[in-house]
């Protein structure tokens, strides 16, 4: 089954059986995941791509349905202005980069604030929490979070 | 392209609108619904879904999403996604039913997993079961020939909302009630063993040094809902603090009721729902 779908800007076709889970396709045919696995669970956030604007587990979406969506994976996100600038702050905070979980955690955060966009620290603290890390970079990147909160705000204010 | 060893590929159907989904039912009478799949997928051993041969999924279908403010009621479509429950503004939905819905999963589980899935199944999930109880919820389903409706109460004795088939979950439909106190509680996830996993909600209404009105009830994965109602009626019109002796009884009597459950609670479970009681009973005085 070969289904057309926009991967990270790009429209596509990807060729793949309809229960496959949409990692497990986009691993075979887009090259993207590369040496990563899931849990199939949904919660370890090592698959997690975000669908139409909603951050989901790829490991759990059929692949059935992705037709003609807009599919955005970490490995995209890594070439937006708000990844480069957000790293910067985590630069400045001391961040020691963990090839396990420092994108998965910075993607997730974003997917996180593009839903709730008026969300504040403590939520931010919340939703970092809930990638599981083993590298112990979870307070850098609370404390990047409040600072990118505080920026956005006086961004806000500054239009206002 | 279709996966070796797992049979032929089943016809997948993607419906607009509730009206399409139901008319699909004509030709594939067997047809079985697929809305978030979270447990499908999380149950399977494969990297492939075990889906039924002929498979409707409502991912497509908006009107099953919708929400509806009334005087009355509210209306939640049922593939809603949690997150979109959540993301809902102003006062309408009960702030106990976000923090029943915050407490399932992570934020991306969230975006997939729907409503009507969690309702759909027996025992996997269930969280949401005992505040739809306590709001005084309803079940639509519908199917070709019209509709039917559902009390919360009916389908926790059951476990979960129960679809023959044809029939599709379309809405919850909560009654506009004020209820200032809400708390929530859960224990485990679904990983945890059935007899570690719990569920508490609590709601109620205090006035003037008064309790005016008190819910609570407690869903355990393999026995269903407990809810002493008896109680609650007794409870209600009790001055504030509640005396010790008031206090002991109702611990005595969710203790009671837990003996009655058609299958018995673990001996962790019991401990968590007493204590669980108790702190019930201290927050309406703290408030």
């Amino acid at each position: 089954m070969k289904l057309p779908l926009i991967l990270n800007g790009d429209d596509v076709t990807l060729d793949g059986d309809p229960r496959e889970n949409l990692f497990a396709v986009l691993q075979r045919e887009a090259g993207v995941f590369v040496e990563k696995t899931s849990c199939r669970k949904g919660t370890c956030g090592r698959c997690h791509v975000v669908l139409d604007s909603k951050e989901v587990p790829s490991c759990l979406v059929p692949f059935f349905q992705a037709r003609q969506r807009e599919v955005v994976t970490p490995e995209g996100f890594r070439q937006t202005d708000e990844y480069r600038e957000f790293r910067l702050i985590l630069d400045e905070e001391g961040l020691v980069e963990c090839a396990e979980c420092t994108d998965v955690q910075i993607f997730h955060l974003f997917s996180y604030l593009e839903l709730f966009p008026l969300a504040g620290p403590e939520e931010c603290r919340q939703a970092i929490g809930e990638i599981p890390c083993r590298c112990g970079s979870r307070p850098v990147l609370e404390r990047g979070a409040a600072r990118w909160l505080t920026r956005k705000e006086a961004v806000r204010v500054s239009r206002r | 392209m279709s996966l070796e060893g797992e049979g032929p590929v089943p016809l997948i159907y993607s419906p607009r609108s509730l009206a399409e989904a139901l008319a699909l039912f004509v030709p594939n009478p067997q047809a079985q619904l697929f809305a978030g799949g979270t447990t499908w997928q999380a149950e399977s051993s494969s990297q492939a879904l075990r889906l039924p041969m002929v498979t409707i999924s409502l991912h497509a279908a908006d009107d099953l999403r919708k929400v509806v403010y009334g005087e009355r009621f509210l209306d939640l479509g049922a593939a809603l996604s949690l997150n979109q429950l959540l993301s809902v503004g102003g006062t309408w939905v009960p702030p106990i039913l976000k923090e029943a819905a915050r407490a399932i999963g992570t934020s991306a589980l969230r975006n997939l997993a729907t409503l009507g899935g969690n309702l759909a199944q027996k025992g996997v999930l269930g969280d949401l079961f005992p505040v739809f109880h306590l709001l005084g919820a309803q079940f639509e389903i519908r199917n070709l020939r019209g509709s039917r409706w559902l009390t919360a109460q009916l389908a926790a004795e059951e476990g979960k909302v129960s679809l023959s088939p044809g029939e599709i979950l379309t809405k919850v439909r909560i009654p506009q009630e004020d209820w200032p106190l809400g708390f929530y509680h859960k224990i485990g996830t679904i990983r945890t063993p059935w007899d570690e996993r719990l569920a508490m909600a609590a709601l109620a209404r205090t006035k003037n040094g008064q309790l005016e009105g008190l819910r609570f009830s407690f869903h355990l994965p393999h026995s269903g809902l407990l809810r002493v109602r008896d109680l609650e009626a007794e409870l209600a019109g009790q001055a504030l603090p509640l005396s010790h002796k008031v206090r002991s009884l109702t611990v005595n009597r969710v203790d009671e009721a837990l003996g009655l459950l058609p299958i018995p609670a673990s001996v962790f479970q019991r401990d968590r729902i007493i204590h669980m009681t108790r702190w019930i009973l201290t927050r309406l005085e703290d408030e």
